[in-house]
């Protein structure tokens, strides 16, 4: 078998670079955004049990109670498995949240009362990068008094961190 | 040195000069193009069907994981996912049993970057009920599909006659989902929310019907007192008794026949019977209580009490 001559080589290292250089960047870019689908997943849950509980109370009460960042350190670059007791505030029970695998995202809700009607945000902060700058998603729900749940779409911020 | 080894090395030179004369010009038009609409490269349905060679299940799988990625790389370009719906039909054509399509397609459909279009709920919609005919024991599919139709899609409708039938129609659906036997700790309050709904759509029938039944296969003692709490005030006092009477006594009855076989194990095996006692029954059209074969003549017997 002879060798390769150097134009072979050269000609065989461009073929694979540039398929490398098509190839790698949608591989990564694929895998990151296989990641998203933790944060829309859950913030699409949070908001569907959001929109079940507020059927059930009068508008001024109409979402449950906040409940803080879970868990209260944003996993940073490595997805984490929670401890028993982490996800037990009465508010992820009732909203029926809880990630059961390792997971890359803490989630926060934020409800309020105002003017006879009531209102919640859920955020999903991540750092999938571990840089330390976190990525933000969000999606808000409000009930008007005489209206019922009304959610919007996600929000997003810095989403590629 | 060669001569071809120059010739070569010249050849690599003038091409690195070439590429980082050019690089800068077209990286800098490459950076302002941008995705603006997707192209579906997928046949029908049908034709799918035929592609996947037999591997129908495999093909599904494939399909489903572009989805996935998908839906999070438009959410990183921030544009519409425009294909969804072909996707989820090819899709649940090709596995129809296949249950992930079906929960996370109202996630798919009308959780985007971009506010959902009244026609985003409609195919929801059609996806979830397509789940509910293809899997008509999966509560999970029931679940969703009832939330989704009774709570979420709703506020998004301008026909408020439209709007009212989603309602009822969902309340249906999640009335159905609590007559499937369950683990989810938080059927309860589901349950009770399509109660509410059936309620304030004065579908009468279909609340007692719905809350007996739920009654009659739930395990779950918090559940049983929510829904004689909700009988008595929304159907009546005498409604109440009749269905605590009822699950009072068949609580007797499963505790002093198969105590150790679970309430849905004891339903399917049917009420039982002293075979000397009960013998000649056929001869009465109304057994009692004691000699009742099924569930619902026993039920009977207990209402002519």
């Amino acid at each position: 078998m002879r060798a390769l001559t150097l134009m072979e080589t050269v000609v065989s290292a461009s073929i694979l670079c540039s398929i490398g250089a098509v190839f790698v960047p949608a591989f990564f870019a694929n895998l990151h955004a296989s990641r998203l689908s933790e944060p829309l997943d859950g913030l699409a849950r949070i908001a569907a049990h959001s929109a079940a509980f507020a059927e059930l109370k009068p508008a001024k009460e109409a979402y449950p109670e906040s409940a803080p960042l879970t868990p209260t350190d944003v996993p940073r670059g490595e997805s984490v498995l929670d401890p028993p007791g982490t996800w037990e505030h009465p508010t992820w029970r009732a909203l029926e949240f809880q990630p059961t695998m390792a997971h890359y995202f803490s989630f926060s809700y934020t409800s309020k009362s105002q003017g006879g009607g009531s209102s919640f945000v859920a955020k999903a902060h991540g750092d999938l990068d571990g840089d330390g700058l976190f990525s933000t998603f969000k999606i808000r729900g409000s009930v008007a008094p005489g209206a019922g749940h009304s959610q919007s779409y996600i929000e997003m911020d810095r989403e590629v961190e | 040195m060669s001569a071809r080894a120059l010739t070569a090395l010249v050849a690599l030179l003038a091409c690195g000069v070439l590429v980082a004369t050019v690089r800068p010009g077209l990286a800098r038009d490459f950076a302002k193009v941008k995705a603006g609409a997707d192209a579906y490269a997928l046949p029908g349905p049908d034709q799918a069907v035929l592609m996947s060679l037999g591997y129908r299940a495999a093909l599904a799988d494939f399909i489903y994981a572009h989805l996935r990625v998908g839906h999070g790389l438009h959410f990183e370009e921030k544009r519409r996912f425009e294909h969804v719906k072909d996707y989820l039909d090819v899709i649940t054509t090709l596995d129809p049993k296949f249950v992930e399509p079906y929960l996370y397609a109202d996630t798919f459909l009308t959780i985007q970057p971009v506010p959902a279009r009244f026609e985003d709920y409609v195919a929801a919609r059609e996806v979830l009920l397509k789940g509910t005919r293809e899997l008509p024991f999966n509560q999970q599919v029931w679940f969703v599909a009832g939330q989704f139709i009774a709570y979420i899609a709703p506020p998004n409708i301008a026909d408020p006659e439209l709007k009212q039938s989603w309602r009822l129609e969902g309340a249906k659906i999640l009335a159905r989902a609590c007559e499937l036997a369950t683990n989810n700790p938080n059927i309860p309050y589901q349950c009770l929310a399509a109660a509410t709904l059936l309620n304030k759509a004065g579908e009468r029938e279909a609340l007692i019907q719905m809350l007996t039944r739920t009654l009659a296969v739930s395990d779950d003692e918090e559940l049983h007192q929510q829904v004689l709490a909700v009988l008595g005030e929304w159907v009546g006092e005498q409604s109440r008794e009749r269905e605590q009477r009822r699950v009072q006594q068949f609580q007797k009855t499963w505790a002093a026949d198969l105590r150790f076989i679970s309430k849905e194990q004891l339903l399917l095996l049917g009420h039982g019977f002293d075979v000397v006692k009960c013998a000649g029954r056929a001869l009465q059209p109304l057994p009692n209580e004691e000699c009742a074969i099924t569930w619902r003549e026993w039920s009977h017997a207990i209402e002519r009490r």
